[in-house]
């Protein structure tokens, strides 16, 4: 919490606190770490450790240099939760990530979005950087990636009025972890 | 006629990505967000810029806050990752330059380039 608040105070105020960001992160993360080596003892442990990954993806989202932090805290996330066993604790405090829960809160936020058109230029322009990129994909793991995203962008290309039906008969497939 | 609607699915979808590193193995995650990788960072950079893309099309009303939008830190990850590229790979982001051009000239014209959105939107981080 002491990372996040001084990252946060650093980009939104006249404060230099980089230094004591860093600092608290590098200790957060290091007793972190030291405390995955054996499971959670309680339910409130493992909520702890959840937390701590939330706040060390946060923070990273307010470093300039924290792509590869973000994208790696975000993978932590995703496997303390399941760890966690959200799903099967109802005394967990992050009871409202779980699979159903989470499912029927975005529901209730897709109901009251606001979805407007795209230009269909602006899609075309993504499908054809994102379709320019397969050449340079040597990897399995470089191509898995960029189909999905080609997925989104094929996703886009819809009836308006097909957006919600779509959403729904896709939600099932969707793998909501948290 | 085609007609292009950012569908909501299609935005879910997007916002699923987020857990696709944890479904990786630790050579395949490291892989991806290898920084000396061009082709990694590329699809990083595409990954952000539909974010960009796609959060600013589709607004959730919240209850304590007016909508989300993409993190402006997208804006100096996205333009580390075009200095670290060489003239031959930067072919390969002219369309994520020119949508954070795009967004970046929205923000000015809307006067809300502060950092108060700076950090990664909760609603999709964590989905």
């Amino acid at each position: 919490m002491l990372a996040l608040a001084a990252s946060h105070l650093n980009a939104t105020s006249s404060e230099s606190l980089s230094s004591a960001a860093l600092s608290h992160r590098v200790q957060a993360v290091s007793r972190l770490n030291a405390s995955l080596s054996r499971p959670a003892a309680t339910q409130a442990e493992a909520d702890a450790r959840f937390a701590a990954f939330l706040a060390l993806t946060f923070q990273s989202s307010y470093m300039e240099d924290g792509l590869m932090e973000f994208m790696t805290m975000i993978r932590g996330c995703t496997l303390v939760s399941e760890q966690n066993t959200v799903d099967r604790h109802h005394d967990s405090a992050f009871e409202p990530f779980s699979e159903q829960k989470h499912l029927v809160m975005m529901m209730e936020r897709i109901n009251a979005a606001h979805v407007t058109d795209a230009e269909p230029a602006l899609l075309d322009e993504a499908m054809a950087s994102l379709r320019a990129l397969t050449a340079l994909c040597q990897m399995e793991v470089h191509s898995e990636y960029l189909n999905v995203m080609i997925g989104v962008v094929t996703l886009c290309y819809q009836a308006p009025a097909a957006g919600k039906q779509h959403f729904y008969i896709a939600c099932a497939p969707l793998t909501l972890v948290l | 006629m085609r007609t292009a609607n950012l569908s909501l699915v299609a935005y879910l979808s997007l916002c699923d990505m987020y857990n696709i590193p944890a479904r990786l193995s630790n050579l395949d995650f490291h892989a991806l967000i290898d920084p000396a990788d061009s082709t990694s960072q590329l699809l990083l950079g595409h990954f952000m810029t539909l974010q960009i893309l796609m959060q600013t099309v589709v607004a959730f009303t919240w209850s304590d806050h007016d909508t989300s939008s993409p993190p402006t830190i997208f804006i100096a990850w996205l333009t580390a990752i075009n200095g670290s590229l060489d003239s031959t790979m930067k072919a390969y982001f002219a369309w994520p330059m020119a949508m954070l051009q795009m967004w970046q000239n929205a923000l000015t014209t809307c006067g809300s380039s502060k950092s108060d959105h700076m950090g990664i939107g909760f609603e999709m981080s964590m989905f």
